[in-house]
């Protein structure tokens, strides 16, 4: 039967046989590698733990209907508001500190200290170091 | 907990397998019934998705969440009552029909052809098993499956009477809220049913979406070209990493390829005349593209351009060709209308709001953007997909030849091209910075073209001999 095939048929089968074998030793290697731990999958490890961070508010945050300001250092890890929105969902969480409740992710309990007395504002929960829900009087612009 | 999501996709798929067999009859053949398998998947979860927003948007929060369960069973119920009613008909008309059936295309496969098939099979199973590694060591995805995706999933999930907040609210402009909600819905309904929010539920998609598109591209070139193509399709998937990556990172364009190939094989198997409603159910996975994400509108429309475009190529005459629009637009008609809805309510598309005609032609009109976008597609093509395998699946096609019978290919090829060049356009013309926005899309839409310009490619050579 083999032998009524055309060449150029039998070539494109040999070809076809390279091919699969080919994409098949790719990624059975690439499996082991990655069982095995010889390679290691690059991540950014930041994304889960901040994640986790902003989770510990989530007992704290009020309900929906009420906007929530955010408050970080100038960006160092980029779309920091976004995965507090993302972990405290829903939560209306906006940028700034032009609201009453404000979300603040300071560096430390310091920067948090001298942003809480800056404003004026009380405390609400206070989670982690630098991460607190604050609360600002009433009319503060 | 466990159970939920998983009874929610038996109930997705249930409702799938319904519409299936009200618009198309059983196959004889397991590659077909491979590629129906997938399809009912597919639609299923769609149609649910479509069903959840109707939960979101009116019932939810309403002190009935107890009877979520019940409200998501009566899409497959209803699906199944409207199934009978079609067949109880169908017999009265057609007499003592009992059984039709899809015959299969091709001929009965040989040992040595069907070894290959396997391999490549077997291959396609690792890849998704290491996709499946790779979304575990990123729980919560990559970024815009967290910021957009999942985030919506998180809020429709919980938000109750506030959940048109991420369409409305500017203060989620950056979290898109015009983009379509098949993804979050998806997420949120199965979320719902683990009365919870566990990640595996949106790696478990991701990972799924990567699976049905292998099972498709495999099953649906086993059916038409035959099975050393269908081999050649598996390895062919394979030949660009990213593909995995992507499902593995929960980005919907791996769902939207999906859509996409499920789109062209109903198209390419209604055009080969196998019996049934393909062309309805190539509009419901074009309907499903839509209502997955924007890219999917300008698919849909391509997809009617070329059918409109091709018709007269078909041999099968105005009327037919008419027939055969009319039921794709049906098809697709549910996500139309859902599509349009959401449009209706959301803040505009950033691509869109505040740009004129004159702003756009102006970009048009600038040779330095046409430059470098082109540069970065070249780019793009010589370091995304393994050379190697890129090499061989050319060769390939080659030594193949192209197929006598071209039209269901040009048919499926014309459509991938005009929306390549819709992508095209849309760079051009785009308010974003231009470089910032091929760094962070260009490589996905490669991702969603992949395995339907695979099938495509395959679906024009010429058939394996049967010797």
């Amino acid at each position: 039967m083999e032998s009524r095939l055309s060449l150029r048929e039998r070539a494109a089968r040999g070809l076809a046989i390279l091919l699969v074998a080919w994409a098949t030793s790719r990624i059975v290697v690439a499996m082991g590698l990655m069982l095995s731990g010889f390679a290691a999958v690059a991540t950014d490890p930041a994304t889960a733990l901040l994640v986790e961070r902003y989770s510990t508010l989530s007992e704290h945050v009020p309900g929906t209907g009420v906007t929530v300001g955010f408050v970080a250092p100038a960006e160092p890890m980029p779309g920091r508001q976004m995965l507090a929105r993302y972990a405290l969902a829903p939560l209306l969480l906006a940028e700034g500190d032009s609201h009453q409740l404000v979300l603040v992710d300071l560096d430390d309990d310091a920067a948090l200290a001298t942003f809480v007395a800056k404003a004026g504002a009380k405390v609400l929960a206070h989670p982690r170091p630098g991460l607190a829900i604050l609360e600002r009087p009433r009319g503060t612009p | 907990m466990t159970w939920g999501p998983a009874i929610g996709v038996v109930i997705a798929a249930t409702t799938g397998h319904l519409v299936l067999a009200g618009l198309s009859p059983a196959p004889v053949a397991w590659a077909l019934r491979v590629v129906r398998a997938a399809l009912a998947l597919l639609i299923g979860i769609s149609l649910h998705s479509l069903w959840h927003f109707v939960w979101v948007a009116g019932i939810a929060g309403r002190g009935l969440d107890a009877g979520f369960l019940l409200y998501d069973l009566a899409l497959p119920i209803t699906a199944s009552v409207v199934v009978i009613a079609i067949r109880r008909r169908a017999t009265r008309t057609r007499g003592a029909a009992s059984r039709s059936e899809t015959p299969d295309i091709r001929v009965a496969p040989r040992r040595r052809a069907n070894l290959l098939l396997a391999t490549s099979i077997l291959a396609c199973g690792i890849a998704v098993a290491f996709a499946a590694n790779l979304a575990a060591v990123q729980p919560d995805g990559g970024w815009d499956a967290w910021a957009i995706w999942n985030f919506k999933a998180r809020w429709l999930f919980r938000g109750g009477s506030s959940w048109s907040e991420i369409l409305t609210n500017p203060i989620f402009t950056t979290s898109h809220p015009d983009y379509p909600l098949l993804l979050p819905l998806s997420v949120s309904r199965l979320w719902t049913m683990a009365g919870g929010v566990p990640l595996g539920v949106p790696q478990a998609f991701g990972v799924g979406a990567a699976a049905v598109a292998a099972t498709l591209l495999v099953g649906a070139t086993r059916t038409l070209c035959g099975p050393v193509s269908a081999a050649v399709a598996g390895a062919g998937l394979l030949v660009l990493p990213p593909f995995l990556a992507a499902s593995a990172t929960q980005l919907a364009d791996v769902p939207l390829a999906c859509c996409y190939l499920a789109t062209l094989v109903a198209l390419a198997v209604g055009a080969h005349g196998a019996p049934g409603r393909w062309f309805a159910l190539a509009g419901l996975s074009a309907g499903a593209a839509m209502w997955t994400k924007n890219e999917g509108v300008l698919f849909f429309v391509c997809a009617i351009a070329c059918q409109i475009a091709t018709a007269p190529l078909s041999g099968a005459g105005w009327r037919e060709a008419r027939r055969r629009i009319g039921e794709f637009v049906a098809g697709a008609s549910p996500f139309v209308i859902a599509t349009f809805v959401l449009r209706s309510m959301a803040l505009p598309n950033d691509l869109l709001a505040g740009q004129s005609l004159a702003m756009s032609w102006g970009r048009f009109a600038t040779p330095a953007r046409h430059a470098e976008i082109l540069g970065y597609g070249v780019t793009l093509l010589r370091t995304q997909p393994d050379t190697l395998g890129v090499i061989g699946l050319a060769g390939y096609l080659v030594l193949r030849g192209a197929r006598p019978d071209l039209r269901a290919g040009l048919l499926a090829l014309s459509t991938l091209v005009l929306t390549a060049c819709g992508y095209y356009v849309i760079y051009v013309v785009t308010p974003n910075e231009l470089s910032w926005h091929l760094d962070t899309s260009a490589d996905r839409l490669a991702v969603q073209l992949w395995p339907s310009l695979v099938f495509t490619a395959l679906l024009l050579t010429r058939d394996e001999q049967s010797s």
